[in-house]
């Protein structure tokens, strides 16, 4: 596979380990029989591929991927995709750290929504000089009602509100803490214990309702 | 409260309500479909 082709990769072709939630399956990852075992074939073929990267454990197989993805944005901002799509953005910049977990898939974006804001992400990438997700979303966000393209969903839009208003409530929550929002903390934690336990006795409802029918 | 242990505990605080939100997306994701396909 030649260099250039590494544009042409889909974006899910790049989710480099299977069922990965967290950070524990790379540290993991060594347990892994093969490197077969975790990474899509297209990505597995490109790093054997490419003479410049020449690694040896699994481990390293992944940090390969991980450093030529990241040779990539730092010259063509393309791996950036990795960071949306991926829960290992160990090279995250600070202020989005605090999110490094919540991927756009897992908040819910579609594969073509995602596609959507990777397209974006190429776009406008060279006149950014902050690439950091957050900046990347609020832009986007600014681009899409600006442009008010018929063809973007209006969800997508919701979505990104959404991961926006989240951070920044949670960056204010930083600058101004103090005990009242401590308080306001654990209430809303009680609220969401309750609200996740409601919908826990929905489902198992309607899943015995749907089990009797059968 | 030292505003370093301070801002671990917030920072274990927002981990969980985001954990918490994301189950409860998928929990809705569920239900819908749970719903949805009841008169299937």
């Amino acid at each position: 596979m030649e260099e250039k082709n590494l544009e042409e990769i889909s974006l899910a072709s790049l989710s480099l380990i299977k069922n990965n939630n967290d950070v524990k399956h790379f540290l993991k990852v060594q347990e892994f029989e093969s490197v077969k075992d975790f990474l899509d074939a297209d990505v597995y073929e490109l790093l054997e591929s490419n003479k410049r990267y020449s690694y040896n454990g699994v481990k390293d197989k992944i940090r390969g991927v991980y450093d030529l993805l990241n040779y990539k944005f730092l010259n063509k901002g393309m791996p950036i995709t990795v960071k949306l799509n991926s829960p290992l953005n160990f090279d995250f910049k600070h202020d989005v750290y605090y999110f490094s977990d919540i991927t756009l898939e897992r908040l819910g974006f579609s594969t073509t929504e995602v596609y959507l804001i990777e397209k974006y992400i190429k776009a406008i990438y060279k006149k950014q000089n902050d690439n950091t997700l957050i900046n990347i979303l609020t832009n986007f966000l600014s681009y899409l009602k600006q442009s008010k393209k018929t063809s973007i969903s209006l969800t997508l839009i919701e979505k990104i509100e959404l991961y926006v208003k989240a951070y920044q409530e949670e960056k204010e929550l930083y600058r101004n803490f103090n005990d009242t929002n401590l308080k306001e903390l654990r209430s809303n934690i009680d609220t969401l214990y309750e609200r996740r336990k409601s919908l826990s006795s929905k489902i198992d409802k309607y899943s015995s309702i749907k089990r009797g029918r059968k | 409260m030292k505003n370093k242990d301070k801002e671990k505990l917030v920072k274990e605080m927002t981990d969980l309500i985001n954990k918490l939100k994301l189950d409860i997306l998928e929990k809705e994701k569920i239900l819908d479909n749970l719903t949805n396909n009841r008169n299937d």
